[in-house]
């Protein structure tokens, strides 16, 4: 299915990171809608406690006197009609700068009003969207820049993430793999009772994940075939991160950056050659 | 290239650049300060102080005859979590508040007195467990309950705090 997609076509490829995008931004989106409780008067997230800090004191944000969760579900309702219609646009070819301004605005609305809830999973997918809409509002060949850009940022996403882990003693024993898998929090019991009876299994798990993150921009200069197996590998990897930890978004929202980083590879490639 | 791609590529660079400065921890007060959208993210994922720990917290009621300490939220994730995890979101945000709240309590720095602490407070206080409760307190625990080998630890105890009416 992947040897029959085409890379080489900004156009082509940045509706499949579209459509992938997409379903990140529409689960977010329902997942908050389901939280209304957070958003009210003296609840985890008052948004009276949120603008009253540093960052937000300082925006206009910051004198917006009520944004409670009628708001929050409203902006919730239009990303999820906004990343519907990204994901039809994406389908069947038809422009993607509506949809990928309505599911931006919404989602760093969302951003603003609640940015404990934003994950590395959040970040990538808002990065995406909005380096969409930049793309969009140019040519062919800003669109191309757009999905350069978010195929060199998911590079050093991974790499600075390889990197931090490498110069952690603890990752580098594998004791940080067992101490996160021992939480109740994003951890498992069965897998965290095998991996304290085999330290072997936590020292390769821990050496695995740092390795796949600090290569991960090889892929830019592999062959074809070999980046695609790479993206396959990382699809895999947060797979099997969504089933043991439960972070579902980051199954979506990283592997929607793959399609623009095989497209740098084919223009890197084509580059080279 | 027309002029308007022109622009749309110095933006690119602009905010490409933000984003290598802020993995090498040069200008990070300056992009923090400016990045209300959080379009330029740290990296760093799970190599912090905090990844290998739940931060679990704890309240009590001050008043009780026996102010035992009630651990908040907890129990094993479902498996369904890895396609539909909503309650990841209040796990986010205490886990959070207390990682704020000890940060802060380590670096001797005003914890009492901080939003994110006050916000604790204030949702702690529509509890059911303090529904009867004039005051109460709670404390950090650094804990990992699937390693019986690892005693948890306290990391931060909370002044006596009223109950909040609301």
């Amino acid at each position: 299915l992947i040897h029959s997609l085409s890379f080489s076509d900004a156009e082509t490829v940045a509706q499949m990171v579209a459509v992938i995008a997409s379903a990140a931004h529409f689960l977010s989106a329902a997942q908050l809608l389901v939280n209304p409780g957070l958003f009210g008067p003296n609840a985890a997230l008052d948004w009276n406690s949120v603008r009253a800090r540093g960052l937000m004191a300082r925006t206009p944000a910051g004198r917006i006197r009520s944004f409670g969760p009628r708001t929050v579900s409203a902006l919730c309702l239009f990303k999820m009609l906004g990343a519907l219609g990204l994901a039809s646009a994406g389908l069947t070819g038809t422009p993607l700068l509506p949809w990928t301004a309505l599911v931006a605005a919404t989602s760093l609305s969302l951003v603003v009003r609640a940015p404990e809830l934003v994950s590395a999973a959040d970040h990538i997918a808002n990065i995406i969207v909005v380096a969409l809409v930049l793309g969009g509002l140019g040519s062919l060949d800003a669109m191309t820049m757009a999905l350069g850009f978010i195929a060199l940022h998911v590079c050093i996403a991974y790499l600075t993430a390889g990197v931090a882990k490498l110069r952690h003693p603890l990752w580098r024993n594998g004791k940080y793999v067992v101490g996160m898998v021992s939480t109740r929090e994003f951890g498992n019991q069965w897998i965290a009772r095998t991996l304290l009876r085999n330290p072997a299994g936590a020292l390769i798990s821990a050496w695995l994940v740092m390795t796949l993150e600090i290569l991960f921009p090889a892929l830019l200069f592999l062959p074809t075939d070999l980046a695609i197996a790479g993206v396959i590998a990382m699809t895999c990897f947060h797979a099997a991160v969504a089933a043991m930890m439960g972070f579902n978004l980051f199954f979506f929202a990283f592997p929607a950056t793959y399609p623009a980083v095989l497209f740098l590879n084919f223009q890197v490639r084509q580059w080279m050659v | 290239m027309g002029r308007g791609d022109a622009v749309i590529a110095a933006v690119f660079a602009g905010w490409f650049l933000l984003v290598l400065l802020r993995q090498l921890g040069l200008g990070r007060a300056f992009v923090r300060r400016l990045d209300v959208f959080q379009l330029v993210p740290g990296w760093r994922l799970f190599s912090g102080f905090a990844g290998h720990h739940d931060y679990s917290i704890h309240v009590r009621n001050i008043d009780a005859a026996t102010p035992e300490w009630h651990r908040l939220e907890g129990g094993p994730r479902p498996v369904r979590s890895a396609l539909w995890h909503p309650a990841l979101l209040l796990v986010r945000v205490r886990r959070s508040q207390a990682i704020s709240v000890v940060s802060a309590y380590r670096q001797d720095k005003e914890v009492t007195g901080s939003p994110r602490y006050r916000a604790l407070v204030g949702s702690l206080s529509t509890l059911p467990q303090l529904q009867l409760a004039q005051r109460f307190q709670f404390r950090i625990v650094a804990e990992r309950p699937y390693d019986p080998t690892f005693e948890a630890m306290e990391v931060y105890r909370s002044p006596v705090e009223a109950v909040r009416t609301f």
